[in-house]
C-alpha cells in the first residue's frame, strides 16, 4: 500500500525531494494508521456481533480518527493515537496482566506505532511539535522500561522457577516479587 | 543378561519408569557434562523422525534407524561393532519414518555361545518381526524365516467403492514402537495409518515365540474366535482399534498392558461394533498365554478425537492398606489413572461427568466421559483471550474463529460445516513419549503438550473436490490427505481436516504459549510439586524464523523425560533443539546442550565400567520442523585425576 502513496513524479533535485517525502510522512502513517483502524473496525464489529470483545471495534474507530487527522496533517491525529494506546493498555493490563508472551500481540505493534506517530510530530505542529515529540519520546522510554522491568517479576506464565529472571530475584531478595503459585 | 545400571527395555525396564539408579551426575555436578562420542547412522529419510530410544545391555548399546537398520556399538567410545540392514522399501514408510526401539531377549534354553543365545529383536516399517544375534547382528536362523517373521499375513483393507479387499498397502500399516516381551512372548502392535479409510488394516494385536518366531496368539476385537491365523482368504478384521505405541509387560502376572488406539476413521464412529468402542482408547491387560483380555480400563467413551497413546508405567502405589502393585496411564488428553495391575479397578476416584452432546453424529456421543480425580495435565479450558498473535489483527481474527468454533471444553464433538476446538489435541497432554516415575523419592515427571486442534468435518463430495484420498487410490498421488492433517475417511459418510496446534497462515499458533510444559506429581497423593513450561523459543518465530529468545516460552514437546537417583531429569523432546537437565526438586534447569537436529526422542542412562552416561538421538521430526540428523550423542562427566 505505501508504493501506491509513494508513487509520483520524479524530483529533479535531492533536497527538494527529501522536503517533499518528509512531509508526506505524516499523510502516509495516517494512511496506515486508518487502515488498520478500518480493519479492526470491521473485524472488531464483526466480533462483536458474534459477542466477543468490544476492544476491537472500538479501537478501531478510535485509530480512524487518529489517521484521518493524521491525514489532514493535524496535532489532533497524534493526541487521539496516544489516547488509542491507553485504552489499548488498560484493556491489556486487565485481560492478561503482565504476562509478557501474552501482551506481545496487544501492545508490540500498537507501541511501534506509537514512536512513528511521535516522531512526526514536529511535522504536524511546527509550533510545539518538537517539544511534544520530545516529552513523548521520554514517556516511550519510560513505559518501555517499566515493562521491562516489571513483567519479568510479575508474568503469570506459569508457576515456574523463572531461572532467567535475575531481576526477578534480585527483587525477591527484598520481598516485593509476586507470589508464586 | 541385563543388570543395574544397563538400559535393558524401551523404558528402562519391563516396568517402563524411565528411571535410573545411578548417582555421578548429581545437579551438583552436572554443568560439567560433556559430550563423550558421537554415533552417526548415516540414515535419514525424507520423512525423517527417528525417535530412538536405545537400549544398553552389558557392554552395548543396541539400537535401530528410522530405516530399521539395526546397530550394536561399544558403549565406551560408541564405536560400531555391527550394522545390520534388514532391506526395507522406501515404500513403506508410513506417516514418519520412526524406529523407537527395540527388544533384547535372552533365551533361558539356550546353551553357552549358542549363536543368538541373547537377540536383539525389532518390529519393521513393512511390517517383519526380525530377530539378530546380539553379539554378530546375523538373523537368528532359529526364529521365523531366515530370523524373521511375516506380520503382513492376514492384514487386508476394504476399497469402498469396489468393495474389493487387497493386501495391505506398503506404508498404511507399519511398527515404529518397540516390542514386548513378556514369558518369552513378543507382543506386537502396528500403527495404522490415519485419516485413511475406515475398513483400514487391521489393529489385531499378536503374540510370537521369542525364540522361533512362531505365531503364538492373535487378539482380534471382532472375530474373538480367531485366535492365530484367519481362516483362508479371509483377513483380521478390518479398522478395529489399534496399538501404535508400546504397552508395558508384567512378568510375574503374565500380563501385557495395551494401550489401545481408535478404529481406523478416527473422527466417525457409527461404523464401530460394540467391541471396537469397548476397546478403543482402553488400556488392556492381555493374558500372554491365551492372547484373551483379562480386564479393560476405558479412558474416553466412544473416542472420536484420536486421543490415548503413552507407555503404561508400572508402579508400586502406596494406599491406606500398604503397597498395591499398580498401573500409571497419562494419556493424550490429559488425565492420569491409576489402576491396580491384577484388575484394572482405579485407586483413587474417577468421575463419570456429562459431556457436550450433538456435533455429526448426536446419538453416538456418551453422555459421561470419566475424569480421573487423581491427577490432569489438562489445563483450564481455553476462553477468548486466550487467543494469541503477532498483532492486534491476527489476534482478532482468532478471536472470531474462537467464536465461529464450537468449543464446550473438553470431549465438544466433532461438527460437520463448522469447526470444534479439540483442546488438549492429538499431540496431547502425555504423548508416545509418556512419563518418567522416581519409585524412591515417589515423583512422577510430566512432559506434555498444551495446544488445541482446529477440526471440521467434511462431507464426501467435498472431500472429493479438496482432493482428499486414501493411500492406495489412484487419484491419491500427490493427494491433500495426510496422517497429521486432512483424512479421506473413505467408507465413512466425512472426511476430516485437522489443523494440529490450530496455526494461522503465519505458522504463530491462535492460542497464547506456553504450548508444551513440564511438572513433577507426587505419585502418592496426584499434587503437582512444580510446574513449568518447557522449550524455549530460541528456534521458534513466526513464519518458522528463529527468534534466538533464551526464554522458556513452553513449546511442543515430543519424547519423554528419564530421571536419576542423582536428582536430575534429563530430556531433550521440545523444538528448540537443546537437551537438558532439570533438578527434579525443584524444576530449575541446571544445564543444556544444543544438539544437532530435533532432539525428538527420550534419553536414557547407562553406566559403564563405573562411569554414568546420559545418550540421546538427535534425529529431528518432519512435523515437529525440528532439523533432521542421525546422531546418536553421548555425555559424561570428565574424568578426575
Amino acid at each position: 500500500m505505501t508504493s501506491t502513496i509513494q508513487a509520483g513524479p520524479a524530483p529533479t533535485a535531492w533536497t527538494s525531494a527529501s522536503q517533499k517525502y518528509l512531509t508526506r510522512l505524516p499523510a502516509l502513517l495516517g494512511a496506515l494508521v486508518a487502515l488498520l483502524g478500518l480493519i479492526l473496525a470491521a473485524g472488531g464489529a464483526y466480533l462483536a456481533l458474534l459477542g466477543g470483545s468490544l476492544y476491537y471495534v472500538l479501537v478501531g474507530a478510535m485509530l480512524l480518527a487518529a489517521g484521518y487527522f493524521m491525514i489532514k496533517g493535524r496535532i489532533a491525529g497524534f493526541y487521539t493515537y496516544v489516547a488509542a494506546f491507553a485504552f489499548t493498555c488498560v484493556w491489556a493490563f486487565w485481560e492478561v496482566g503482565l504476562s509478557g508472551w501474552q501482551l506481545i500481540p496487544r501492545l508490540v505493534g500498537p507501541f511501534v506505532l506509537l514512536v512513528l506517530a511521535t516522531l512526526v510530530t514536529p511535522l504536524l505542529d511546527q509550533m510545539t511539535g518538537r517539544r511534544t515529540r520530545n516529552w513523548g519520546l521520554v514517556g516511550i522510554a519510560v513505559f518501555a522500561a517499566a515493562l521491562a522491568i516489571l513483567i519479568p517479576i510479575f508474568s503469570t506464565s506459569g508457576s515456574a522457577p523463572t531461572a532467567t529472571s535475575t531481576s526477578r530475584r534480585f527483587l525477591c531478595r527484598f520481598r516485593v516479587c509476586a507470589h508464586e503459585r | 543378561m541385563p543388570t543395574k545400571g544397563d538400559w535393558s527395555a524401551y523404558g528402562g525396564g519391563q516396568g517402563a519408569q524411565r528411571y535410573s539408579e545411578l548417582t555421578q551426575i548429581t545437579p551438583a555436578n552436572v554443568r560439567n557434562l560433556k559430550r563423550v562420542w558421537t554415533f552417526n547412522t548415516g540414515d535419514i529419510p525424507k520423512k525423517y523422525g527417528s525417535e530412538l530410544t536405545p537400549l544398553k545391555v552389558g557392554n552395548v548399546i543396541y539400537g535401530c534407524t528410522p530405516m530399521n537398520k539395526l546397530f550394536a556399538l561399544n558403549a565406551t567410545t560408541g564405536e560400531k561393532l555391527w550394522m545390520y540392514d534388514p532391506q526395507v522399501p522406501i515404500s513403506w514408510v508410513p506417516y514418519t519414518a520412526a524406529c523407537r526401539g527395540v527388544a533384547f531377549y535372552s533365551n533361558p534354553k539356550a546353551t553357552a555361545g549358542q549363536a543368538c543365545a541373547e537377540r536383539i529383536i525389532e518390529g519393521t516399517l513393512d511390517m517383519r518381526l526380525i530377530a539378530v544375534d546380539a553379539k554378530s547382528g546375523q538373523p537368528c536362523q532359529d526364529f521365523g524365516q531366515n530370523g524373521a517373521a511375516d506380520l503382513k499375513v492376514g492384514l487386508a483393507q476394504k476399497d469402498s467403492d469396489t468393495g474389493t479387499v487387497t493386501p495391505v498397502i506398503p506404508g498404511t500399516a507399519a511398527i515404529t514402537s518397540a516390542p514386548v516381551i513378556v514369558q518369552g512372548v513378543i507382543v506386537s502392535g502396528h500403527q495404522v495409518l490415519d485419516g485413511q479409510r475406515r475398513w483400514a488394516a487391521s489393529g489385531v494385536i499378536r503374540g510370537y515365540d521369542a525364540v522361533t518366531g512362531e505365531l503364538r496368539f492373535a487378539w482380534d476385537i471382532n472375530q474373538p474366535e480367531v485366535t492365530k491365523l484367519p481362516p483362508e482368504g479371509k483377513p483380521y478384521s478390518m479398522g478395529t482399534p489399534n496399538m501404535w505405541t508400546t504397552g508395558a509387560g508384567d512378568e510375574r502376572l503374565g500380563l501385557v498392558y495395551l494401550p489401545m488406539g481408535n478404529s481406523a476413521g478416527d473422527y466417525y464412529t457409527s461404523l464401530r461394533s460394540d467391541e471396537e468402542k469397548k476397546y478403543s482408547s482402553a488400556l488392556v491387560a492381555l493374558d500372554v498365554k491365551t492372547g484373551k483380555p483379562r480386564w479393560v480400563f476405558q479412558t474416553v467413551h466412544n473416542d472420536v478425537w484420536d486421543y490415548l497413546g503413552s507407555q503404561p508405567t508400572l508402579i508400586e502405589f502406596p494406599t491406606d492398606s500398604g503397597k498395591v502393585p499398580a498401573i500409571l496411564l497419562p494419556t493424550k488428553h490429559g488425565d492420569m489413572f491409576v489402576l491396580d495391575r491384577a484388575t484394572g479397578k482405579p485407586l483413587h476416584q474417577v468421575d463419570e461427568v456429562a459431556v457436550p452432546q450433538g456435533g455429526a453424529e448426536p446419538g453416538q456421543r456418551s453422555p459421561t466421559q470419566p475424569f480421573s480425580r487423581y491427577h490432569t495435565l489438562r489445563k483450564p479450558d481455553l476462553v477468548e483471550r486466550d487467543m494469541w498473535g503477532i498483532s492486534p489483527i491476527d489476534q482478532m481474527i482468532c478471536r472470531i474463529n474462537f467464536n465461529r468454533a464450537r468449543y464446550d471444553g473438553p470431549f465438544t464433538p466433532p461438527e460437520l460445516g463448522r469447526r470444534n476446538i479439540e483442546y488438549p489435541g492429538y499431540n496431547g497432554g502425555s504423548d508416545w513419549g509418556s512419563v518418567a516415575v522416581d519409585p524412591h523419592r515417589g515423583v512422577i515427571i510430566a512432559n506434555y503438550n498444551d495446544m488445541p486442534n482446529y477440526d471440521v468435518l467434511v462431507t464426501r463430495k467435498e472431500a472429493d473436490e479438496m482432493g482428499l484420498f486414501p493411500a492406495g487410490d489412484p487419484r491419491a498421488a500427490g493427494s491433500a490427505s495426510s496422517a497429521e492433517g486432512a483424512g479421506a475417511q473413505t467408507g465413512t459418510p466425512y472426511g476430516i481436516l485437522v489443523n494440529a496446534g490450530w496455526q494461522m497462515p503465519t505458522g504463530v499458533l491462535c492460542t497464547r504459549p506456553p504450548y508444551g510444559g513440564i511438572r513433577a506429581i507426587d505419585l502418592a497423593t496426584g499434587k503437582t510439586l512444580w510446574d513449568r513450561p518447557f522449550g524455549s523459543a530460541r528456534r521458534n518465530g513466526p513464519f518458522g524464523m528463529p527468534t534466538f529468545i533464551p526464554l522458556e516460552i513452553g513449546t511442543p514437546n515430543n519424547g519423554g523425560p528419564v530421571v536419576t537417583a542423582g536428582g536430575l531429569i534429563f530430556i531433550a523432546a521440545a523444538t528448540d533443539d537443546l537437551i537438558k537437565a532439570i533438578d527434579i526438586k525443584t524444576g530449575e534447569i541446571l544445564w543444556s546442550d544444543v544438539l544437532p537436529a530435533g532432539g525428538q526422542a527420550t534419553p536414557i542412562v547407562y553406566e559403564q565400567d563405573g562411569k554414568e552416561y546420559v545418550v540421546i538421538m538427535a534425529g529431528g521430526h518432519h512435523f515437529m520442523m525440528t532439523p533432521p540428523g542421525d546422531a546418536l550423542i553421548a555425555y559424561a562427566l570428565p574424568d578426575t585425576k
